[in-house]
């Protein structure tokens, strides 16, 4: 680090100026455009528990997010609606991670390098879409920066409280997104590297696993705070375990039984997670510009390669190399493929390390230096306006579930008799909007044909992915459905439901 | 050499860390708002609704909730659906499951108002209570279903919530809850009347029985909010027709019984007085001896194993944070750490 010390130079204040009036113009531009009204099952989710925590009824949906809506129910105190409350939320930590960012970014490069990698990092157009929705992921993420920052602290030094903040902030992002647990390797990597410095350093074994028995306990400690908060909401240990353990028994039996694994299926869902989850949706957010961009980029730090003055990684890097693989692996073959969020930290660790790459310092030859320079410039550029538009985007356009709640309103203005709405999960953001219509969940053919059987004459709608369902099942539907409208938003947005059909059941 | 014991270890913690999701991390959302007995009636439905009616797999998924149905509500209950069944008696079985998940409604919702001060239970048991009315809300006219909501929603809220890190605490409140219910309960079990089959020989005359088990559980809920009382006074009353078994006109009485969900200690009365001989009834009059053998064991986790004291869970988690603190601070003091 020694070698990238910067004095407070007129230059050095100058480039940090740019800098923050640049990120104070993003951050105006997102906090004006945000999506406050819930489009997802998820987003509701999250809003409804603003204004009671109540895991049962899942607002919030299992395992709980404590931290995120207790940071949620902070800001609400200023922010009336519940759902624009969160969003601030997921800015406040997102603009706080620069700090660590930048730190991060000194290990490795000089004052203005590090500026530029944050700016790379922060104009992030993906993420900007996902910090303007009501949902944990963005402050998640803002935190792994902050945990990284703290992992490489420590990797450092061996005082002692350094080694406390790293079990600090991964106990705060448990609290907020559960599923980035693998990135607690990070801290396995620490405790490791700990022990071998310590016997290094002459310590006895007993000494050492002693200290390590400490960080162990600290670490429990911070875990629990959370823990123990889920726990005082849901009454008592009894009846959260009770939950728990209903909320993780069976959610598949209405679907028959889960998807059966096989190599070729692993290989679909490799390709759908680097290809389209995270080259075409989150880093290029489905953007020729940004593809070419990047490609171009890429091919320059291979060309480049042998211009450079090779410093090898050092320990910190590595780690971080560990953690992106192991999360890789981890989406791969846990996680629902068909949302790009779930790969969020993979693109801020891979547009974080590619400009590095990028603007290392040590090119040899001053046109390469000014062409990485150049690079970096217009990829921020590209990435800061395709966000821009984006989040605009995202904050005007009205989700396809929206559509379909009016149009039903609509129907039901028109009928005579009450009207019933099958849906998937369209039915969740019915159910937040309070719609004057009935409206639910299924999945199961018969039991859709015994319930319309059930309520007699009435006229009854169905949604595209319900019909898709009852087609899986191998019902027979020829003439007894009749397409009434289809109602379209950005799939960027909202994958799953960004086009909705809406048909008429004729029995 | 350090390099290389690093590295070892590294490829190590990552191997660990791979099994590590495959086991620990394969969690799924699920949903604890449904109720077994119900679920089991929408499949069971179906089958009856086949043309021809595929009566073994409705008996085969019957089976599954036949021993459910006897604890909680009488072995009666059972065998009136038994007997429906076996009579190929598809309205009458429908009908009377129906009417089995009223019950089960009053059920859920008599335990509710027992353990009210319990948030965590009490959470639980309306939320299966909406699980059944999820269910049979299709056959409910859909002029009444809309109150049924409310009431739903509203007996909800009435438990009160303790808030997250105790922010946005609310309180609960006991009378509105118990008027939620009694509505939801007044007006659905009369919709879905119960009509007890005796022996398959003997004709039971329709109209009497409807309207007991009508009247009867409605005022249930509201009256037996102590658990002790009900058993020891309840056979007192059911003596009588006990003893009487032979003469017909009173044969009624043991009907009125059977429909009774909340006490199953009863049933066992009715069951002997209907299936074994009467010599036998008399020695079973101090029914509390009975009840306790038998079905008490298989009803238990309903009442029993709840009762999870939360100052005791506080003291537990405050004196191991006690311990590990100590640990610590002596860990600290010979300069371990």
């Amino acid at each position: 680090m020694d070698t990238y010390k910067s004095k407070m130079t007129l230059k050095n204040i100058t480039q940090l100026l740019i800098f923050i009036s640049f990120s104070v113009l993003i951050y105006i531009w997102r906090w004006l455009h945000i999506a406050p009204l819930p489009a997802t099952w998820d987003q509701v989710d999250f809003v409804l528990a603003i204004d009671r925590y109540d895991l049962l009824a899942m607002q919030p949906h299992f395992p709980g997010y404590p931290y995120y809506i207790l940071g949620g129910i902070i800001a609400h105190r200023w922010i009336s609606d519940p759902g624009a409350a969160l969003i601030i939320f997921n800015l406040i930590v997102m603009i706080s991670s620069i700090v660590p960012l930048y730190g991060l970014a000194r290990r490795y490069t000089t004052h203005a390098k590090g500026l530029l990698i944050v700016a790379g990092v922060h104009s992030t157009a993906y993420i900007w879409t996902l910090s303007a929705q009501p949902m944990a992921e963005t402050s998640a993420l803002a935190l792994l920066i902050w945990y990284w920052w703290s992992l490489a602290r420590a990797s450092d030094t061996s005082a002692y409280h350094w080694q406390l903040i790293p079990l600090f902030v991964f106990s705060l992002i448990m609290g907020i997104r559960l599923s980035y647990l693998v990135f607690g390797v990070g801290i396995l990597l620490l405790w490791t590297y700990d022990y071998l410095r310590g016997k290094a350093a002459g310590y006895s074994t007993r000494k050492l696993f002693a200290r390590l028995l400490g960080l162990i306990t600290w670490m429990l400690l911070f875990q629990s705070l959370w823990i123990i908060g889920l726990i005082m909401s849901a009454g008592d240990i009894s009846g959260f375990i009770k939950m728990a353990m209903a909320f993780t028994g069976g959610h598949f039996n209405d679907w028959g039984g889960t998807a059966s694994v096989s190599v070729i299926d692993l290989i679909q869902r490799l390709y759908t997670l680097i290809v389209h989850n995270l080259l075409w949706t989150g880093l290029a957010v489905q953007s020729y510009t940004l593809v070419l961009l990047l490609i171009i980029s890429l091919i320059f730090i291979i060309l480049s390669f042998r211009s450079v003055r090779w410093t090898p990684p050092d320990l910190f890097a590595r780690w971080f190399a560990v953690m992106f693989v192991v999360y890789l692996i981890f989406a791969w073959l846990a996680q629902n493929i068909e949302k790009p969020r779930h790969i969020a930290p993979l693109i801020i660790m891979s547009i974080g390390v590619l400009c590095l790459l990028l603007i290392r310092n040590s090119y040899k030859q001053a046109w390469r230096h000014y062409a990485s320079i150049g690079l970096i410039l217009s990829l921020i550029g590209a990435q800061a306006s395709a966000g821009v538009l984006l989040v605009k985007q995202q904050s005007d356009e009205q989700p396809a579930v929206y559509q379909l709640a009016n149009r039903l309103l609509q129907l039901q203005a028109d009928s005579a008799q009450p009207i019933m709405v099958y849906t998937w999960e369209e039915t969740r953001v019915l159910e937040f909007l309070e719609v004057d219509y009935n409206h639910k969940r299924i999945y199961t053919f018969p039991f859709f044909l015994e319930e319309t059987k059930a309520m007699g004459p009435r006229p009854i709608y169905i949604t595209g992915k319900a019909l898709d369902g009852f087609i899986q099942q191998g019902a027979e539907l020829e003439n007894q459905t009749q397409l009434i409208d289809t109602f379209h938003s950005d799939p960027l947005f909202d994958p799953v439901y960004a086009e909705i059909r809406l048909y008429r059941w004729v029995p | 050499m350090r390099q290389k014991k690093l590295w070892i270890t590294m490829i190590m913690l990552l191997v660990l860390s791979l099994l590590l999701p495959a086991g620990a991390m394969a969690y799924s959302y699920g949903d604890p708002n449904k109720e077994d007995v119900a679920e089991s009636f929408k499949e069971i439905v179906v089958e009856l609704n086949q043309n021809p009616v595929d009566w073994t797999k409705a008996v085969a998924i019957y089976k599954t909730r036949r021993a459910e149905i006897s604890s909680h509500f009488g072995e009666a209950v059972a065998h009136t659906l038994d007997i429906n069944l076996a009579d190929e008696d598809k309205e009458a079985f429908i009908a009377n499951y129906k009417a089995v998940l009223g019950m089960n409604l009053e059920r859920r919702f008599t335990y509710a108002l027992k353990s009210f001060d319990d948030y965590a239970d009490t959470k639980l048991l309306v939320a299966k209570a909406k699980g059944t009315y999820d269910v049979i809300k299709p056959y409910l006219p859909s002029s009444q279903t809309d109150e049924l909501d409310t009431a739903f929603e509203v007996a909800y809220v009435a438990l009160g919530n303790p808030g997250l890190f105790g922010v946005g605490e609310k309180p609960s409140d006991e009378a509105e809850f118990k008027k939620q219910t009694s509505f939801i309960l007044d007006t659905i079990i009369p919709i879905f009347p119960y009509r007890g089959a005796k022996a398959p020989i003997e004709e039971q005359p329709i109209e009497k029985p409807i309207e007991k088990p009508v009247e009867k559980p409605i005022d249930q809920p509201t009256k037996s909010v102590e658990p002790v009382p009900a058993p020891t006074k309840e056979p007192i009353v059911e003596e009588p027709p006990a003893d009487s078994t032979e003469s017909t006109p009173v044969e009624e009485e043991p009907v009125v019984a059977e429909t009774d969900p909340v006490e199953p200690i009863e049933e066992e009365v009715v069951l002997e007085t209907e299936d074994n001989a009467s010599t036998e009834i008399a020695t079973n009059v101090d029914v509390e001896n009975a009840a306790t053998d038998n079905i008490a064991a298989e009803h238990a986790p309903m009442e029993r194993t709840k009762k999870t004291n939360p100052l005791i869970s506080i003291i537990v988690i405050a004196a191991l944070i006690g311990v590990i603190g100590t640990a610590l601070w002596m860990l600290r003091k010979r300069k371990l750490i």
